[in-house]
């Protein structure tokens, strides 16, 4: 023990700092207690709520893609093959233009561990932990998601924030995985137009 | 030196049995059915005779593999698949001089104790058609063809078989599945068409011009034969002259006649008298040759030494108005339509290498663009199944090496140095 | 031998093998996408290269032949390099739609994209966008195709069938079938495994699944007698897809259509699932026990009254071997009747009865690698391809490494097709064929050459004097000089093989076929092994051998279905005697007139619908069992999903009777029958050769006004009655047809597609009719399988086992005639 800590022990300077600063904010609260920047400690829970920070791992979500209104999920069961507890469940079919539809996509959410390695698996950005926290039931009944559950989700908790959530929070974004223009889609036509080379060549061999 | 092998074809009518025999034809014919079948052979063997089809194997030693193959029946096909640019060697013998095809490959047939032959035609020669049957009627007329021919008890019979435009199938394992009636596609070797080509029996391709040596060395003999031209590979050869010279066309020379004399000599010098910029020495598959390289001889021999090949001699010589990367381009533009899509690298490595310097050669090539061709040639030469692949890798691999500066110009300055 | 190197490793091989195929025997892995190894090396996909030390180029191992002292190095930088280039310009066009592509999670491609591949490529392209092109069971989605051109291999090495090819040349190759037309092959799906991405799948499984939410599990196949290993790929308990595993199995990984796509049988919603009881002349849905009372009660009263011998059971050719022996016991132990028979009566039998009269031998199990080696093989008047097969790929095999097999059969089977010969011969006249050859055999003196103990020598040769080559090609109508050749090319063969099948459901062929073959071969101085009849259905002859056949002087199938008045009360396990036995309307006569008709069975047969009571049993899949298949080997099936409704396993059905009825039959489980089914063994027989003099009955018998032959039989996508209720195989084939030559089409005015009407002297039916030139003039063919076609009301039974051909006229409908059976 050197020398100044036996000082300060002795004169028990962090007692002291530790009671200015309690003293500062009492005094703040009682002078101006409508300030912005009042410091509150303690949070009336349920009636305020503490906002999740981003990222937050929640109840679950499929997305919904704004430009169908249907679930961008495409049933490929990279969510469920990644999932430690197994708690997601898919089931898909052939449509009636012959595309694949998830007819089923359910989540046991008491089995989940939030470990968001489906949000990561997922090659679409199609399913997310929303930052949606109070769900406490009575029964098990609504704790087992099925896919409109889910989207209806989405709207509640996510919706436009979602999309940012994509965009900025997970790194590799789904914008990172985004092919060119030129690639192929699983079905239908494209126009025949000559895409010459889009995107700049990386060049070299990367090995 | 006297012509053989286009011998009077400029003459009316040459074509015919009559007047391919006032030239003499026909009479190596007998002489050689006077002959044993491994007579032949070793008389081959002595002349040194190299196919003429572009891999300058030696005809005696393929010979001797075929006849030592006891399966029987035996069949003779001669490749007159001609599609790589720039060669039109065997055209003026089969429109010209069939008989003195006709004529070899009997003898050939009854070397290799053969009773079969087939000519594969080019499907693009439909002209070459007409004659090579009428030609094949008058020696059937004739008693050169069939059951017993002339009386010597021997069997040959000939027809053509038209091709339908491939280039791939010059390549012999893809001719002889596309004479059986299959997709013209390479098969693998081993095993060798000389012992299981054509219906699983020994099967011996050999050139249009290959073969129309034969009747020579059956005349003069295979030690006198081996004293025309270079000595490692004798023989008179034509040599298909092509692009910016004053007179080109078809020239038979004996083996190892330089480029220079061929160029200046021959075909009467350069267009306009300009510069001279490149020399393809042997078919758009062959390594490009630069100006201070024309004194190489032509022949099997000596082009390698230059790091070239002789292919089919079918010289194509470039003036300093040419293009060469767009010479590299529409050679790839060749091979992409002609890959016939069997391995890998050649039906997806030939589409890029053409996609790449169709950029460069339109003005939007990019920096790294050289290496990458030479990253996907390198790739493709040495692992495509059959040497289409290799013949593609290798042009721009070459053109690449020699013009490096124009590419480079091209992608750079988007404007052609020519 | 030879000795070589690889990755350091010193390896000794057969010699002519290639560096592939010693890798992966010796667990070293050179990657590749276009190598199979049931077909000939092709060299496309150039990602199997390695480096030999002294060869300039690199060199491709699955087409290279192994030499002597090779020093090969499989992963070095240049092969990675190369192989990642060709991956690379792979995956330019190849739709990176692995999220939905069925094959993701077991594809090659993806996998060695992950091993090899790059991240990013350096090539952007139009991916390609060509349409996918469905047919009803394989799905071909062409963008995906990296054109290794295995499946067109498959088909046509293999396969034998060439249904597809690769059409255009270079990067604008496709994988299509002639015309780009849509795809109708025999829909094997023979392709679907071999294509080593997702481009080829099957219908019924597309978009299902993901790989890895599948579990797997083994079983064997409930058709056919050739008892292929079939791998169930289940999710929840219930089976999606069928596989051939490379190497599993007695079939190695080959598969036929009604393996692969047959197994929504079980599906179907034909499935029984109560009892039911005819009440007031309904039936009505009652529960186990009602039902179990009621047979309990009723045929203790008609054992009172009328004694056992009038009660009977037929047992079924694919129920379980366990199933058959508690079958068995409960008539034997509980009734105290030995009438037990099974459709194996009809056919197998026949050839069992005519091998022992010959051969003296009491079983002959065939072995399916038999044609492979041979020099001649000769095939009977069998579509063998059809009824078994993946015996029947085995002659494609064999035919590949120099076997001649030469096919004799009036229609033109793909055997018949392929074969390196094919006589077409008149229907029904194989034995005179088989005659002449030993006619010519004896006049040659082959028979001096060996030592022939035999008895009836004299008499066979006697009986043979008229059959001289002249008179057999008079009544086969085939070329005198044609059959004179083939006759001699399979006597003066090093060895030889006959083939033919003798099912319940063919009537060309009879115990005269197979007495004049084995005539033959004994002659020749050939053993059992060279006669290949393989039983009929997966277990035809484990229930012959688990006694369901009468063993102590009982009645048999003749004596029970086909004789008035010969029982009271008749129990039917898994058969339909109505649809697969000729001549139905006797049949269904006296089913009429029995005061107890059990039938216990799947579904609800057209048997099931003349009975008092029906039991539903659980199907192949719901019940652990055994089956013997042709080869004589016992396979065990597992128990893969759960019984439908309330049925129950055909065995425990027994027993719970047995126990209704008061009988102790000791504690039956499972574990006890199986112990049992383990124990049985083939019978031996004297093994004393015996010659059978002549005894056909001279050329079939058309007359004027029945001009027409009718054959019936099975086809390549049907077997028997039970393929029927699958709705995959419907997808293909769902309606009854009768094949019929051009030439008497144009003779009897009749079109393609058009119901014509077939009268035999029993009675006639309308089917729909396809000319094909299959057939040749004066012959029908008439696939059986179908229950509403009835044609079995039209044939005969044949009681002394010889071939009965059924004489027909026919004819367009006149009228609106309407389906009899309605």
């Amino acid at each position: 023990m050197s020398m100044n800590e036996i000082v300060k022990k002795l004169l028990f300077i962090e007692i002291i700092k530790g009671l200015a600063l309690t003293l500062r904010v009492f005094m703040k609260g009682l002078l101006d207690p409508f300030s912005e920047k009042k410091t509150i400690v303690t949070r009336r829970y349920p009636k305020e709520k503490r906002p999740a920070a981003m990222g937050f791992r929640g109840l679950h979500a499929l997305v919904r893609n704004p430009a169908t209104g249907e679930a961008k999920c495409v049933g490929c069961g990279l969510c469920a093959a990644i999932c430690p507890s197994r708690c997601i469940y898919i089931y898909t079919s052939e449509g009636t233009e012959h595309q694949k539809v998830v007819d089923r996509y359910e989540i046991e959410v008491l089995r989940c561990v939030y470990c968001a390695f489906c949000v990561e698996a997922c090659p679409y950005g199609a399913v997310v932990l929303t930052p949606h926290y109070e769900y406490a039931d009575y029964s098990r009944e609504p704790f087992y998601m099925t896919k409109e559950k889910l989207l209806q989700n989405w709207d509640r908790f996510m919706g436009e924030k979602g999309y940012d959530y994509f965009d900025s929070f997970w790194n590799p974004g789904t914008g990172h995985f985004k092919g060119y223009e030129g690639q192929a889609v699983f079905r239908g036509k494209r126009k025949t137009e000559q895409v010459d080379e889009k995107k700049t060549d990386t060049g070299g061999e990367s090995a | 030196m006297d012509k053989f092998l286009l011998r009077g074809i400029e003459e009316e009518g040459s074509a015919a049995i009559a007047s391919y025999r006032e030239k003499g034809g026909y009479a190596a014919l007998e002489k050689a059915l006077s002959m044993k079948p491994e007579e032949i052979i070793e008389e081959v063997k002595r002349s040194g005779l190299r196919g003429r089809g572009g891999a300058g194997f030696p005809t005696g030693m393929k010979w001797d593999f075929a006849s030592r193959d006891p399966k029987f029946p035996k069949y003779l096909i001669c490749n007159a698949d001609e599609g790589e640019p720039g060669t039109f060697k065997d055209r003026p013998i089969l429109e010209k001089n069939p008989h003195l095809l006709i004529e070899g490959m009997i003898i050939s047939g009854h070397a290799l104790k053969a009773e079969y032959g087939y000519i594969y035609l080019r499907g693009e020669y439909p002209g070459a058609k007409v004659v090579l049957e009428q030609a094949i009627e008058e020696a059937y007329k004739e008693g050169l063809l069939g059951d017993d021919i002339l009386g010597k008890g021997i069997k040959f019979h000939l027809s053509v078989h038209q091709g339908a435009g491939a280039y791939i199938c010059g390549e012999e394992t893809a001719l002889i599945d596309s004479i059986e009636g299959r997709r013209g596609q390479p098969r693998i070797k081993p095993p060798f068409p000389v012992n299981v080509g054509a219906w699983g029996m020994p099967t011996i391709v050999n050139n249009v011009e290959t073969l129309s040596n034969l009747p020579l060395i059956v005349s003069i003999g295979g030690e006198k034969y081996a004293g025309i031209g270079n000595p490692e590979c004798p023989g008179p050869k034509i040599y298909s002259v092509s692009c910016c010279v004053k007179k080109p066309g078809v020239y038979e020379l004996p083996m190892g006649t330089t480029l220079r004399e061929i160029i200046y000599t021959h075909a009467g010098g350069i267009r306009d008298d300009r510069p001279l910029k490149a020399v393809i020495p042997g078919g758009i598959s062959t390594p490009v040759l630069t100006p201070d390289q024309i004194d190489c001889k032509m022949d099997f021999v000596n082009l390698p030494k230059v790091g070239s090949m002789l292919g089919s001699g079918a010289v194509m010589v470039f003036d300093d108005t040419v293009c060469l990367v767009r010479v590299c381009w529409r050679a790839l533009r060749f091979f992409e339509h002609e890959s016939c899509g069997k391995c890998v690298p050649c039906r997806e490595g030939t589409g890029w290498l053409r996609n790449i310097l169709e950029r460069i050669e339109n003005g939007f090539g990019r920096k790294g663009d050289i290496e990458l061709l030479q990253d996907v040639a390198h790739s493709m030469a040495g692992k495509t199944f059959c040497p289409l692949g290799d013949g593609a890798a290798n042009v721009v691999l070459s053109f690449i090496r020699q013009f490096h500066d124009e590419f480079e110009h091209h992608i750079e300055k988007k404007e052609c140095m020519a | 031998m030879i000795e070589l190197t690889i990755d350091g490793k010193l390896i000794q091989a057969e010699k002519g093998s290639t560096i592939l195929q010693i890798a992966k025997a010796n667990n070293i892995k050179i990657p590749h996408l276009c190598w199979d190894r049931r077909l000939k090396p092709y060299g496309g996909c150039r990602l199997c290269l390695v480096e030999v030390e002294g060869q300039r180029k690199l060199l491709a191992a699955c087409s290279t032949p192994a030499e002597n002292g090779m020093v090969i190095k499989t992963d070095t930088p240049v092969l990675r390099k190369a192989r990642k280039t060709v991956l690379e310009l792979l995956l330019v066009h190849h739709p990176l739609d692995c999220p939905i592509c069925d094959k993701a999670g077991e594809c090659d491609l993806q996998d060695l994209a992950y091993q090899y591949g790059p991240s990013e490529g350096r090539f952007y392209a139009e991916r390609k966008h060509d349409p996918e092109a469905t047919s009803p069971l394989i799905e071909r989605n062409p963008n995906r195709c990296i054109l290794c051109g295995r499946c067109v291999r498959v088909c046509w090495e293999h396969q034998g069938v060439g249904a597809i090819n690769l059409i255009g040349r270079g990067f604008n190759t496709k994988i299509s079938p002639a015309f780009e037309e849509t795809l109708d092959c025999e829909f094997c799906g023979q392709c679907v495994d071999a294509c080593p991405v997702g481009a080829l799948g099957t219908k019924p499984y597309k978009y299902r699944a993901r790989a890895w939410f599948l579990e797997s599990t083994d079983t064997i196949c409930p058709y056919c007698s050739v008892g292929c290993t079939l791998t169930l790929d289940l999710r929840e308990g219930k089976i999606l897809r069928v596989r051939g595993m490379d190497g599993v199995g007695v079939n190695e990984g080959d598969l036929c259509g009604k393996g692969r796509f047959g197994f929504d049988f079980i599906y179907s919603e034909g499935r029984l699932t109560k009892p039911l009881l005819r009440k007031n002349g309904e039936f009505q849905e009652v529960d186990w026990e009602e039902a179990l009372y009621y047979i309990a009660e009723r045929l203790r009263d008609i054992k009172e009254t009328h004694g056992p011998e009038k009660i009977g059971a037929i047992g079924s050719a694919r129920t379980t071997l366990e199933d058959d022996i508690m079958l068995a016991r409960f008539f034997r132990e509980v009734l105290g009747s030995d009438n037990i028979d099974s459709s194996a009566r009809l056919g197998y039998a026949w050839a069992l009865k005519g091998m022992e009269d010959t051969l003296g031998i009491k079983s002959n199990p065939v072995s399916l690698n038999s044609p492979i080696g041979k020099e001649v093989v000769l095939v009977l008047e069998s579509d063998i391809t059809s009824t078994h097969p993946i015996f029947g790929l085995k002659f494609l095999e064999a035919m590949h490494e120099g076997t001649e097999v030469i096919v004799v059969d009036p229609r033109k089977t793909k055997l018949a097709r392929r074969g390196n010969r094919w006589l077409r011969n008149r229907p029904g006249t194989i034995t005179p064929f088989l005659y002449g050859i030993t006619h010519l055999a004896m006049k040659e003196g082959v028979h001096l050459k060996k030592d022939i103990t035999a008895e009836g020598l004299d008499e066979l040769e006697d009986g043979l004097r008229e059959y001289t080559p002249g008179k057999v090609s008079e009544l086969t109508g085939i070329d005198e000089d044609l059959f004179r050749e083939v006759a001699l090319r399979f006597i003066n063969a090093e060895s030889r093989l006959l083939t033919l099948t003798l099912g319940a459901a063919e009537n060309q062929k009879g115990l005269e076929t197979i007495h004049a073959a084995a005539n033959l071969l004994m002659l020749l101085g050939e053993g059992p092994e060279a006669l290949q009849i393989p039983s009929d259905y997966s277990n035809t002859y484990g229930a012959w051998l688990a006694g369901l056949r009468p063993l102590s002087g009982g009645k048999d199938l003749y004596g029970m279905l086909y004789t008035p008045g010969s029982l009271k009360a008749l129990y039917v396990m898994g058969e339909d005697p109505l649809v697969t036995m000729p001549d139905a309307g006797t049949i269904e006569e006296n089913l009429k007139d029995l005061e107890l008709l059990i039938v216990q069975d799947i579904r609800l047969s057209e048997t099931g619908k003349l009975a008092h009571v029906v039991l539903p049993a659980s199907s192949w899949a719901e019940k652990e069992g055994s089956f013997i298949n042709s080869q004589g080997i016992r396979q065990m099936l597992p128990k893969v999903v759960s019984t439908t409704g309330d049925s129950i396993a055909d065995w425990k059905i027994f027993r719970n009777i047995a126990r209704v009825m008061g009988h102790d039959l000791g504690t039956v489980e499972f574990s006890q029958l199986k112990e049992e089914a383990g124990k049985i063994v083939p019978e031996e027989g004297t093994r004393k050769w015996r010659f059978i003099p002549p005894e056909w009955e001279g050329l079939a018998r058309t007359t004027e006004e029945y001009p027409i032959l009718m054959v019936t039989g099975n086809i390549m996508q049907h077997s028997g009655s039970l393929s029927v209720m699958s709705k995959s195989l419907s997808h293909v084939l769902s309606d009854a047809f009768v094949q019929i030559s051009p030439e008497d089409a144009g003779r009897f005015r009749i079109g393609d597609g058009e119901f014509i009407e077939i009268t035999s002297p029993k009675g006639t039916v309308y089917i729909k009719a396809r000319v094909s030139d299959e057939i040749p003039e004066g012959m029908l063919f008439v696939p059986l399988h179908f229950a509403h076609a009835r044609v079995n009301l039209l044939t005969e039974v044949s009681r002394d086992g010889k071939a009965l051909l059924t004489p027909v006229r026919i004819g367009p409908r006149k009228g609106n005639g309407g389906s009899p059976a309605g």
